[in-house]
């Protein structure tokens, strides 16, 4: 059955949207959640969850190219627009793809942001010998201590809202948890037999860490920005749908699910089709995630 | 005896050094971004006289180090500044919302663990084969959800369209008056559709966490022993593998508490608890940097000794790793 | 709790806890206290109120200050009005053009000269406590409207008394500096407080004080509960027959819509402007204007020009305007094209779901001083671009060119309010259409208003509430705080119209003040403001007027 499943998904994502959004199509969507979620659901079996992250990557980048109109444009009727105008009159299916654009690229950025800072600071916190790693350890208690929303709440009101500052916060946030990951990992690696035969030719330890040892760790570095990733979007949509995210009408995947839930009765098909993304690339990106961790032994 | 208290003096201490930390961390961020905050919120249209006062009940009448020191030595003492929106001391603002937040954690936090030793107990039952593929293929989508999913589904549907639950704030407005016992009552009403909004994600977090370590625990010695000594499978899980787990309990309870003290915030925007979280969003909203600082410096004296708490428990049943 | 469960799942009679053992007896024990706890009897006996006798009022924001003078919100101002008397009540009814006061406190007044008034109050006055109500009262309200320690927000209005004499308990004389058909009206803008329980504080510590405590009211209310941050009950004082009113702190529009469908609240406002349509659907409502405008502001002077202080009177700013001319909005011709070029009523059909209307001038958004029709200019991109290539800025390449300048400008908004928001962006859109390229920026409150004073800014979005005064010098007068767009050809014809004897007089005046306007255009005129009640109680008769939604409140469940 699953093995039926696997070329329906591979053209899943671009069909839903393709494919008329009235009465009975946006079932269509939620509908392939679930089955996405039970295909992943067990060990084994196709690799759904790479298959659907790499459409909806594709569809992502390349979903502004269909969209009819921009998505700041503004009309005074809704007639032959596939889901209807929003309170201010704009296409609210362009709006879907510019939001899924902004919410993956977003995402995206902070994680590789996080990333980025983790390595750096993953190095040089191993590079700092026994006496620094008290100074290290009381510096993770301070930086842990203020839950994640509380940096993102304190960012927001000390620096300008929009789609940088959000990158920004992501980006520092998530960051202490692939440094303590990589802390170990490098400690572990500097005695290794390279890295000796390494220092023995001259190699400098900065030298050593970026071109003998990350080398090493780069699967445990592409599950850690995965992960983030992951939760980055939740993040990223929740912060919007409260109304802390980019201003001035930035389309966005937490703003299409905040319009969407304000007219689900009247109008479901825009909350079941958001929803119905989200959901897509985080149950996507998750059983991608595991299946990646266990084949590579990192997670 | 000496050792123990030596241990909880060392712990007393660290907590403080950290603390200390975090307040000087907060005020060089707002220092050095913000610079003044006062300016920013302050009426220019007021009177220089009037401004003046105003900045000294604020407390920004000085240069950055004297309001520094100043402001240490009122963390100190408890005092946390004056919040610019609501014009009342930052502690007296902060007492009311903390009693709310930490209710609505702690009921959600028990409704969690309920619901999640429910679907445990059941999933882990011969009898219910049909559960457990549903909770296997329903987590995934669940644990998906970002938080304000279902608690804008549950507003929509079971508060306006049905009227089931009330939607709106800790409790009924005209409240006073009645018994103790209504007033409970109505205080649980309220907490209905907000506890299982944060319970329901959380539940099937504990869930994934759990089902794994328990999975594990088939293959044990004791297990298979107990097995061999004709116990039931109903009292292996209940005395064996659940008292093995206790421990993994004890570390989830640490890594929910930020939840548990500080409050869930979308659920407490979207129900109306003017809880901690809820405090912390208005102050962004109004840009509030005294009621902003008061609350995080709040929650990592709270944390903080939590967390510590939670890995002497922890360590103390004989955990191996630290929440660190 | 952990504890108990752990006990249960364990099947332990006794709790391994840290290194002792705790018995379960002690368990029991701490859970019977606090069982029992529970169970103590109600410290008053519940009230029997019927669900005519309470309204359920859901609310934006708790009031900032319970002391009438030191609020600076129109909820403050709503809530003293339930608490404290003023000399008339306002009434949204106007008779000869002019507003109708109708005394409260006032047995009789009568003008003794063209300066003076003479006050006399009724006999049997008294505050909540006992204390009669008389003219050391009203000698001490004056006296605090005027002092600089108090701040008072409309301490800036020129006819407020400036002298007064008392000659008994009942009679007071007060003396203004200006004759003018609006004295009544400005003696009127202030409550009438306790002496004998403010003056316990010297005004210079009031800021310091908690006024929710140990209040001495007039009435109709008292305040019977409050929660900061979570509600305030609003009780009859005794004697008086009033519903009993309750508001809740509600944080966002949209809360406050839902609870208002799910009929948690009676009342409810500020309704979310995107949910204007659904509120005229599925809910009754009245809606009022508000004296306020919502308009853009053209800086006529160059942003860079002003340092530290902001400039102040007719010669600076004349001066400005001829040595630094703004690039763009220096020309009348630009300003009018502006207006022009937006479609005004279709973002108020959008925005405001068709409740607001746009007026051609300030003059006419709410006030009946005017005299004649007059409808505001509608959308006419052609005749815009007429006037701007009159200027001189020509379409070249889809841009808007002058002198090897692009027109471009940047226009400033408070930040976090979503429906200004939308407003810039739409106007946006319309603007790109006429090869014209605006920037948004948004910004803090206190930044906005600096922005505006040291003249840092090519174009503000503002609202402006205008009080129930014609004369609008507060906004168009050269030496005005909140004249941000500098006009400075006005400053005649306001004074002209704020001394006004007769009412001929006043809307000749204000006739002129419309035409000068049309010239010199110095905002554009956005909506005029308008709040919008939502009910889920048909069987409230609710009326509102200026910064009051509740008037007449005690009336509303129909006689």
């Amino acid at each position: 059955m699953k093995r039926f499943l696997f070329p329906v998904f591979l053209i899943a994502p671009s069909l839903c949207l393709l494919l008329p959004l009235s009465w009975p199509g946006f079932l269509l969507p939620p509908v392939l959640v679930l089955l996405l979620a039970w295909a992943v659901a067990s060990r084994g079996g196709p690799p759904f969850g790479l298959v659907v992250l790499g459409s909806l990557f594709v569809l992502a980048l390349c979903g502004t190219l269909i969209a009819p109109y921009g998505p700041h444009q503004v009309f005074a009727s809704g007639e032959g627009h596939l889901l209807g105008l929003d309170v201010v009159g704009r296409d609210l299916y362009s709006r879907m793809l510019y939001g899924h654009r902004n919410t993956m690229v977003i995402a995206a950025a902070g994680s590789a942001l996080g990333t980025l800072i983790g390595i750096c600071s993953g190095g040089v916190i191993s590079l700092v010998e026994r006496r620094g790693l008290r100074v290290t350890k009381i510096m993770f208690q301070v930086y842990l201590s203020v839950p994640p929303l509380l940096y993102f709440l304190l960012g927001l009101c000390f620096l300008k809202p929009g789609i940088s500052t959000m990158i920004i916060l992501l980006g520092i946030t998530s960051w202490p948890e692939l440094a303590r990951l990589l802390q170990a990992q490098v400690g572990y690696l500097r005695k290794a037999d390279f890295a000796l035969a390494a220092r023995m030719r001259g190699m400098s330890e900065w030298r050593i860490f970026f071109s003998e040892i990350i080398p090493n760790l780069t699967h445990l570095v592409w599950a850690h920005f995965l992960i983030t990733l992951a939760s980055s979007m939740i993040m990223e949509s929740s912060l919007t749908y409260l109304g802390l995210g980019s201003p001035l009408g930035t389309p966005s995947l937490g703003r299409l699910l905040a319009d969407g839930i304000q007219h689900i009765e009247e109008r479901p098909s825009v909350f079941l089709i958001g929803i119905s993304l989200f959901l897509g690339w985080i149950i996507s990106l998750r059983a991608f995630i595991r299946r990646y961790g266990r084949a590579h032994e990192v997670l | 005896m000496a050792r123990k208290i030596r241990a909880f003096f060392a712990l007393f201490l660290h907590s403080l050094l950290v603390l200390w930390l975090v307040v000087t961390f907060l005020f060089c961020l707002l220092a050095v971004l913000r610079g003044n905050p006062i300016s920013l919120y302050l009426d220019p249209r007021l009177t220089p006289e009037l401004q003046d006062k105003l900045k000294l009940i604020y407390g920004y009448d000085a240069g950055h180090f004297e309001r520094y020191v100043r402001y240490l030595g009122n963390v100190a003492t408890g005092e946390l500044g004056v919040s610019f929106v609501h014009s009342k001391p930052v502690t007296r603002v902060l007492r009311s919302a903390i009693g709310r937040s930490l209710w609505l954690g702690s009921f959600s936090f028990f409704l969690a663990v309920v619901l999640c030793g429910g679907l445990l107990v059941t999933s882990n039952q011969r009898g219910f084969p049909l559960l457990k593929r549903f909770s296997r293929f329903l987590v995934p989508v669940i644990l998906s959800l970002p938080a304000f999913t279902l608690a804008a589904l549950a507003i929509s549907f079971l508060g306006v369209r049905f009227d089931w639950f009330p939607i709106y704030g800790t409790g009924s407005l005209f409240r006073d008056g009645t018994s103790s016992w209504a007033q409970f009552g109505d205080l649980l009403r309220h907490s209905i559709l907000p506890g299982f909004s944060i319970a329901i994600p959380l539940s099937v977090q504990f869930v994934a966490y759990f089902e794994q370590r328990l999975e594990n625990l088939d293959e044990a010695p004791f297990v298979i022993s107990a097995r061999g000594r004709g116990v039931s499978e109903r009292r292996i899980f209940f005395n064996h593998k659940l008292r093995t787990i206790f421990p993994s309990f004890i570390q989830l309870c640490g890594l929910y508490l930020p939840a548990i003290i500080c409050g869930v915030v979308i659920v407490e925007a979207m129900f109306g608890w003017s809880g901690f979280s809820a405090l912390l969003i208005d102050a962004t909203m109004a840009r509030d940097y005294p009621l902003l600082m008061g609350c995080s410096i709040w929650c990592a004296a709270l944390l903080i000794p939590g967390y510590e708490l939670a890995d002497y428990i922890r360590a103390r049943l004989g955990e191996g790793e630290s929440w660190q | 709790m952990i504890c108990l469960f752990s006990w249960r799942k364990l099947g332990y009679n006794r709790i391994k806890f840290s290194s002792g053992k705790v018995s379960l007896r002690y368990v029991l024990f701490f859970l019977l206290c606090l069982f029992l706890s529970f169970c103590r009897d109600a410290e008053t006996p519940p009230v029997e109120t019927s669900d005519d006798e309470r309204i359920e009022i859901g609310i934006r924001r708790e009031p900032d200050s319970l002391n009438p003078y030191l609020t600076r919100t129109r909820t403050g101002l709503m809530f003293a009005s339930r608490l404290y008397p003023q000399l008339f009540r306002g009434d949204p009814r106007f008779e000869n053009n002019m507003p109708v006061l109708t005394p409260v406190l006032l047995a009789s007044h009568s003008w003794e000269g063209p300066l003076d008034l003479s006050l006399t109050l009724h006999s049997d006055l008294k505050w909540s406590d006992g204390h009669p109500l008389t003219t050391r009262d009203l000698a001490y309200s004056f006296s605090v409207q005027k002092d600089p320690a108090v701040g008072w927000m409309k301490s800036d209005n020129e006819l407020l008394p400036e002298s007064w004499v008392i000659k008994d308990e009942r009679t007071i004389l007060v003396h203004f500096n200006t004759q003018s058909l609006f004295c009544l009206q400005s003696l009127n803008e202030g409550f009438i407080i306790p002496e004998h329980h403010f003056s316990k504080t010297p005004t210079d510590k009031w800021l310091e004080v908690d006024w929710s405590k140990d209040m001495v009211v007039y009435g109709p209310y008292q305040v019977e509960t409050y929660e900061p941050g979570q509600r305030l009950i609003l009780g009859p004082l005794p004697g008086k027959k009033a519903p009993q009113l309750g508001f809740a702190f509600v944080r966002d529009k949209e809360s406050l819509y839902k609870a208002l469908l799910a009929k948690e609240f009676d009342l409810a406002w500020p309704m979310p402007h995107e949910r204007i349509a659904d509120v005229q659907k599925k809910l009754t409502s009245f809606s009022f204007e508000n004296l306020s405008i919502g308009y853009i502001g053209w800086n006529p002077i160059d942003p860079g020009v002003v340092a530290d202080v902001p400039p102040s009177g007719l010669a600076e700013l004349e001066r400005l305007k001829k040595e630094h001319p703004h690039f763009v909005f220096s020309d009348a011709r630009v300003r009018n094209a502006m207006t022009l070029a937006m479609n005004r009523v279709s973002y108020n059909k959008r925005i405001w779901a068709g409740e607001s209307r746009v007026p051609a001038t300030p003059w006419r958004a709410g006030l009946p001083y005017y005299s004649g029709e007059k409808q505001a200019r509608g959308y006419d991109p052609a005749g815009a671009e007429k006037l701007l290539d009159e200027a001189g800025w020509l379409l070249k390449d889809g841009v808007r060119v002058k002198d090897g300048r692009p027109f471009k400008f940047t226009i400033l908004c408070l930040s976090g309010n979503s429906q200004r928001e939308q407003y810039v962006l739409a106007i946006r859109e319309d603007l790109r259409k006429l090869g014209i390229t605006m920037e948004i920026e948004l910004q803090e409150l206190g930044l906005h208003i600096n922005a505006l004073e040291l003249r840092h800014f090519d174009a503000a979005f503002s609202v402006f509430g205008l009080g129930t005064y014609p004369d609008l010098s507060a906004l168009y007068h050269s030496s005005a705080p909140y004249n941000h767009h500098s006009w400075t050809s006005a400053d005649a014809l306001l004074e002209q119209t704020g001394n006004a004897d007769t009412v001929e007089e006043l809307r000749a005046s204000i006739s002129k003040l419309e035409e000068l306007y049309d010239q010199v255009q110095p905002i554009t005129l956005l909506y005029v403001g308008k709040l919008l009640v939502g009910s889920s109680d048909p069987t409230l008769q609710g009326r509102g007027y200026y910064d009051d939604p509740l008037l007449e409140v005690e009336n509303w469940r129909g006689k």
